[in-house]
């Protein structure tokens, strides 16, 4: 083989290893990183460039423009100071589980839970690979592995146990619901099974359901800009109607709060459609317990109607900024440690 | 009518796979697809009615990643990051290693050519120098592959 049949065939060797990662998040998070930058200079050139695709992030008129470059939300070490702490470097949050604790993946191959109140962790499983999908309740962790959930106890020392096989294809929802693991995939319904094992069966009245958060779940469309219709807690059968606001698509709701997009401005709304706002910060999906929206930047508590703003790392070549995040935990590296904003220490 | 996001969407796996090869590292690719999205942005009501955004895009990030590489060679040298090539995979890794080490100019060349299996004309027009340029600079990089695969294995030929 010449260098040259290597060259071509190592090149398309490291490129199929590249991740998928959304970059959205992160070329409006740039953008709006350079029009403050450029609004304290001249604000004539923030609205040439927000005339472009900008108003996507929920600027829907020029006069709008100049309100988004007026004094920034607190941040969120200021405003929800007892929800930001640093834990040590090579640990990735995974799952807010209370207000002092988050599940982990370690460097070192294991799920743990950090306990944030005393710095230390402790070991809830081994691993190969970290779970794509991963659930908590107060005292046990769930996550799914080999086709299998697998369920281990936060609280005290003891083996995970296999449940399963989970079925279904494309499961992307699982959750613990007193002595089940429920799970869904799109416009399957929702399934669950017994812990102590069993077989699985369909939750009562929850064909083409998708989970939100247990015991709530959607008729979420596959289309990302159709609207779903209703909301259903499978534990007592109430049925919320949604009712999206005139022109707005794509709306994902938890019980109580949807976003959605409406032309090119991102909304938050009330499920019943009565109460909106537009952001900026571009919240999307589903919030984190019927309240929190993380955005670009921003986190938008529906149910206080607060935004707070977080800054994330800085990347090293263009100076933008990067951050991950998981079920109600938001990170970013940070010199030695990685700081994590915990979403269910915020009362 | 293929809105912006929707673009993103579809297209962002192929980016970061070309940013990787371009740039060395996951991190840095992801950088260079936004800085090249955020610029397609800009423009994006002109660029997608020319029925190309994607080769759009690639041109900005093979230029940019060009001028990045120069700044940052002036500030640092460029620090370890994390290899996409395993550690028993010692062929591909010296190879790696040996495109890592070329300039960045040279390194977007043999990408735009064996990666994108361009044309010299082509590679000229999405990095803005000459075709005379393209080839001298391939081959420098191809000579200098050679001369260090055959110093790490002896089987380059």
């Amino acid at each position: 083989m010449t260098t040259e049949e290597k060259l071509a065939q190592a090149l398309r060797t490291i490129a199929d290893r590249a991740e998928n990662r959304e970059v959205l998040s992160g070329v409006i998070a740039k953008r709006r990183h350079r029009t403050r930058r450029r609004a304290t200079g001249a604000l004539a050139a923030v609205c040439a460039v927000v005339l472009g695709w900008g108003a996507l992030v929920a600027w829907p008129s020029p006069p709008v423009v100049v309100e988004a470059v007026a004094p920034r939300a607190d941040s969120v070490e200021r405003v929800w100071p007892q929800a930001v702490f640093t834990m040590p470097k090579g640990s990735t949050p995974l799952v807010a589980i209370s207000a002092k604790e988050v599940l982990v993946w370690t460097e070192r191959g294991k799920i743990e839970v950090y306990d944030a109140a005393a710095k230390r962790s402790r070991v809830v499983a081994a691993l190969s690979q970290a779970p794509r999908y991963r659930a908590v309740d107060g005292d046990r962790a769930l996550w799914l592995a080999g086709g299998y959930a697998w369920v281990a106890p936060l609280r005290t020392s003891g083996k995970a146990r296999r449940i399963g096989p989970i079925t279904g294809e494309n499961v992307d929802r699982i959750a613990l619901a007193g002595e089940y693991v429920v799970w869904s995939s799109p416009l399957d319904g929702v399934w669950r099974m017994r812990l102590d094992g069993g077989r699985p069966e369909r939750v009562a009245t929850s064909k083409g359901l998708q989970l939100v958060e247990w015991p709530w779940a959607t008729d979420e469309p596959l289309d990302v800009r159709t609207n779903p219709t209703k909301v259903v807690n499978l534990q007592t059968g109430r049925t919320i109607k949604i009712r999206p606001l005139p022109g707005v698509e794509g709306l994902r709701c938890g019980p109580t709060w949807c976003t959605g997009t409406r032309g090119e401005s991102t909304l938050v709304q009330r499920t019943d459609g009565a109460w909106s706002r537009v952001h900026r910060g571009g919240p999307r999906g589903y919030p984190f317990q019927d309240r929190f929206f993380p955005g670009f930047g921003e986190i938008y508590d529906a149910r206080t109607d607060t935004t707070v703003t977080f800054e994330g790392a800085e990347l090293e070549t263009s100076g933008g900024r990067h951050w991950s995040g998981g079920a109600g935990v938001i990170f970013w590296p940070q010199g030695d440690g990685v700081v994590t904003v915990n979403l269910a220490a915020v009362p | 009518m293929v809105e912006f996001e929707e673009f993103v969407r579809a297209r962002s796996h192929a980016l970061l796979r070309y940013g990787l090869v371009l740039t060395g590292s996951a991190d840095d690719a992801a950088d260079l697809v936004q800085e090249a999205l955020l610029k397609l942005s800009s423009s994006w009501r002109l660029v997608r009615n020319k029925n190309d955004p994607e080769g759009y895009v690639r041109t900005i990030m093979a230029r940019q990643h060009v001028s990045w590489w120069r700044r940052r060679r002036r500030e640092h040298l460029t620090a370890e990051v994390p290899s996409p090539v395993h550690e028993d995979e010692h062929e591909l890794g010296e190879i790696w290693q040996c495109l890592r080490a070329l300039s960045a100019r040279q390194r977007a060349v043999l990408v735009l050519r064996y990666y994108e299996d361009l044309a010299d004309g082509e590679i000229a027009a999405r990095l803005g120098i000459s075709q005379a340029t393209v080839r001298s600079q391939a081959s420098r990089a191809l000579a200098t592959l050679r001369v260090r695969g055959q110093a790490l294995t002896g089987r380059w030929r």
